[in-house]
């Protein structure tokens, strides 16, 4: 009886439970409630002919959604943010389209940004500012899916160098984002720069200092990933002029009075007031301008600092001689002009000062700044190459050819004319 | 053995009943359609509301508690567009750094209702005049650095409700009550403007030192910086020190609206009063629309024209009857004495170069000799006599004056006309009375037009 009542009650147990759990599995799934909510291209409104220019290039071609109007859900509301400009909005999805969409698809094949590029993209008129920080965000890459693009109230269509900077450098890192997102880049990039990134102080350090530990960008320095989009965005859209000064940067040393202070200034030249070679006389500059040739009386080229001479004076080579015509005149071993103290006279008869010597300061941070930029987009160049079939020197040269030759006029005209 | 049978029966259908109405999930319809589709009719009934009679709206915008509000209007159109237009000092900033005054400005952009937790009134595009306060970029010249806050201002707006052409809207991201109105589709937008930047020049003017809000009992609470629309409010007897209560406020087309209610006690009916709306009447006072009893206005006008703090110039032109008369008669009468002319003739302690008169009537000269001038004044008191009445009580008549009074029978007239008069006071606004007409009680006909200095 026991081991029955045992039976029966377990039964009975197990008998509620089973009917409580499989009851619930019988749920229908209903139609949707919530209304088709499709973007429709509505004839007669305002955006009409932005809408289906939109449609047209974006959403039928490559399946991108390009959101223009201000959806705060679709932002992080910790920042304070605007909307774009309506004219703005379309000035730039213009010259995405020519300076982005179709460089790959002419570079690659039409096919590559259909697979790879974003799905949505997202224009917001501000900056996301971090007061706290004094930094501001200009651009974000989600999930390899949204790519928002900020500050587009501050697009100027004439100013180059700023386009160039805040918009399409931004849309070249946030893509690479997407891309590394969707297959990884080779760890020994971030080997490259190890020990030098500063993710909480980056935008504090300056661009020489960074550029010597082979960053291109101080934003670069922040993180590994960060170094990687900046790498590629910034090999794409800067001139070989901009590169050539990169490097010229990046193989400087730099330091700063202040010891190892990272928010300091810092300098690539020195010199010592008077000459005296004393750290307290020891004075930073970085302004190349002052960094200047200077050809000694001997026939030495080095380097001075701007114009400014010691009390100090050349003197001339013994044996000193008078000149037997002209007693007042004397002249070095080597024939030149000396007074009678043996000190060189220029072609004025005025004694010839010693300038203050200037010197670069030495490159100590361990990191070969040119070899190392080098060698990240010799990493980025390869991957792209082997991971996505992209050539990244052609697509350079193509963005390089297309960013001098935009006519935004012709380009609005696509708008204007929709069909 | 079978009392345990028992209990674990019941802890069984106890069990049974619990999971089969757990899986009750047929409720009774309460709404004929889905949420989604009533947020749907909702976002349309407002884009029809918003565009309906010519889409013309009144805002009342709010940032913060700390700022006051500003006036803005808005045409909607069905095609997506809205015109909205502003008048205020941040508008001025935009194009001109250098000004410090309001300015009009107007542009188009674009609007929607969308769905968020329920419907929201959303300006989608930038416009430049509108969300400048919502945009994290500094606003150059002028106080707070805007730099990633900007002025905490909203530009999409949850729906609330629609009542009497007006909607009530409440800012999504910062949460300010912000009050839309339904005006003509003829309105011209500037002009409308002008007259509320105007309106708020007369509400509350600088000159006049205080002004009060009358509760229904009787009992006044001084009103501080209306002019600025962040009004500080003290009872009447109490101390400002520690008993002032601030508030932002607006000024509209209408009227004033504080920018949360306030509840003010009445110390005489020992009542508590709360006030936050007002409409401007024809004697220029505010009334609550709250309550539709208390005012806000400035002190009587015989208290205001003898408030020792104040100077008043008279305005020839705009005097009349025998005092008219006889003020204007004083200049001839200087003139055929020595040649000299009034430059002014002003009421109350008077600065000149520097230099502070008694309470007097003062007049400035202008003598025949080129460039000079002389200031002669009769000392006088004010007696008040009730709240629109009051009197000069002469004093002592300073040394040139005297001579002048001795030599010229018109100021000498006129002097006495003062001094034995009973004058009634009126002004266009009872509360910014910077203009004050005092008349010959006998005789209301003869009057003089003293302009606040």
């Amino acid at each position: 009886m026991k081991l029955i009542n045992k039976y029966i009650l377990s039964a009975l147990v197990m008998g509620v439970c089973l009917f409580a759990f499989s009851s619930c599995s019988d749920d229908e799934f209903t139609p949707t409630i919530f209304p088709d909510e499709s973007e429709e291209v509505v004839p007669g409104s305002a955006t009409y002919k932005f809408d289906k220019w939109l449609k047209q290039t974006y959403l039928d071609v490559y399946n991108l959604d390009f959101r223009y109007k201000m959806q705060d859900v679709g932002t992080n509301m910790n920042y304070n943010l605007v909307p774009a400009d309506f004219r703005k909005a379309q000035d730039l999805a213009l010259l995405a389209e020519y300076l982005w969409f179709d460089v790959y698809k002419d570079v690659v094949n039409p096919e590559f940004l259909k697979l790879y590029g974003p799905r949505i993209i997202h224009l917001i008129g501000s900056p996301a500012y971090n007061p706290s920080s004094g930094t501001m965000i200009l651009g974000l890459a989600e999930g390899g899916i949204k790519v928002s693009l900020f500050r587009v109230n501050e697009l100027d269509v004439n100013d180059f160098d700023q386009l160039n900077e805040f918009y399409f450098k931004t849309m070249h890192h946030e893509f690479s984002h997407i891309l590394h997102q969707t297959k990884t880049y080779p760890a020994k990039f971030n080997t490259i720069s190890v020990g030098k990134y500063d993710g909480s102080n980056w935008q504090d350090r300056q661009e020489g200092v960074v550029l010597s530990c082979g960053f291109v960008t101080n934003y670069a320095s922040s993180a590994f990933r960060e170094d990687f989009a900046e790498i590629i965005a910034n090999y794409i859209v800067k001139t070989d002029a901009q590169w050539e000064r990169f490097y010229e940067l990046a193989g400087r040393g730099w330091a700063t009075p202040s010891g190892d202070d990272p928010n300091a200034v810092y300098y690539c030249y020195y010199y010592y007031k008077d000459n005296k070679v004393d750290e307290e006389n020891k004075q930073y500059f970085s302004e190349d301008n002052n960094y200047v040739d200077y050809v000694t009386p001997n026939g030495d080229t080095v380097k001075v600092f701007s114009n400014k001479v010691t009390s100090e004076f050349y003197r001339g080579e013994a044996p000193y001689t008078q000149d037997a015509e002209n007693p007042e005149k004397y002249h070095d071993a080597k024939n030149r002009p000396v007074d009678e103290s043996g000190f060189l006279l220029d072609e004025r008869g005025n004694k010839i000062a010693i300038p203050v010597f200037a010197y670069p300061v030495e490159d100590k941070d361990g990191i070969d700044g040119v070899a190392a930029l080098k060698e990240k987009i010799q990493i980025a160049r390869e991957w792209l190459r082997d991971s996505f079939g992209v050539d990244l020197d052609k697509l350079r040269e193509e963005v390089q050819k297309r960013q001098v030759n935009y006519d935004i006029v012709e380009l609005r005209k696509q708008i204007d004319n929709v069909q | 053995m079978m009392n345990k049978l028992y209990k674990f029966s019941a802890f069984a259908a106890l069990l049974a009943g619990f999971a089969l109405s757990s899986c009750n999930n047929e409720e009774a319809d309460i709404f004929d359609q889905s949420a989604a589709h009533r947020t749907e009719q909702a976002k349309q009934m407002y884009k029809d509301i918003l565009v309906d009679q010519g889409g013309k709206w009144q805002m009342e915008y709010f940032t913060t508690e700390e700022e006051h509000g500003y006036v803005y209007l808005f045409t909607f159109k069905e095609d997506g567009s809205v015109k909205i237009s502003g008048h205020n000092e941040y508008i001025t900033k935009i194009t001109n750094i250098d000004a410090n005054y309001s300015s009009f400005g107007s542009e188009e952009s674009l609007w929607d209702v969308i769905s968020d937790n329920g419907p929201v009134l959303t300006f989608n595009s930038y416009n430049k005049y509108f969300h400048l306060f919502a945009d994290p970029e500094d606003v150059p010249d002028t106080e707070p650095d805007e730099q990633g806050y900007g002025h905490s201002g909203d530009y999409e707006f949850d729906l609330m409700k629609f009542s009497n052409d007006t909607l009530y809207l409440e800012g999504k991201k910062h949460g300010a009550s912000i009050i839309m109105t339904r005006i003509p589709s003829t309105t011209d937008d500037e002009t409308y403007l002008n007259e509320v930047v105007a309106l708020a020049d007369s509400f509350f003017n600088a000159k006049i030192p205080a002004v009060y809000v009358n509760l229904p009992g009787g009992y006044r609470h001084v009103v501080l910086d209306g002019a600025t629309q962040l009004p500080k409010f003290y009872p009447e007897t109490g101390d400002y020190i520690t008993e002032w209560v601030g508030r932002n406020a607006i000024i509209t087309h209408d009227g004033f609206t504080l920018g949360s209610p306030l509840t003010l006690r009445d110390s005489i009916d020992g009542k508590d009063y709360t006030i936050q709306h007002f409409i401007r009447q024809a004697d220029g006072s505010l009334l609550c629309t709250d309550d539709g009893k208390t005012t806000i206005t400035a002190d009587a006008l015989s208290k205001v024209v003898t408030n020792q703090a104040l100077v008043w110039q008279v305005d020839a032109t705009q005097s009349t009857g025998e005092l008219g008369e006889a003020f204007n008669a004083i200049n001839t009468g200087t003139k055929a004495f020595n040649g000299s002319s009034i430059t002014y003739i002003k009421f109350g302690a008077v600065t000149e170069s520097g230099k502070k008169y008694p309470n007097a009537v003062f007049i400035r000269l202008k003598l025949k000799a080129a460039g000079k001038t002389l200031n002669i004044y009769q000392e006088m008191q004010t007696e008040v006599i009730s709240d629109d009445e009051f009197r000069f009580v002469l004093g002592d008549m300073e040394k040139n004056m005297a001579t002048y009074v001795t030599k010229v029978p018109e100021l000498q007239a006129f002097i006495e006309m003062l001094g034995n008069t009973t004058f009634k006071c009126s002004s266009s606004s009872l509360l910014a009375p910077v203009n004050i007409r005092i008349s010959d009680v006998n005789n209301p006909s003869s009057s003089l037009m003293l302009n606040l200095q």
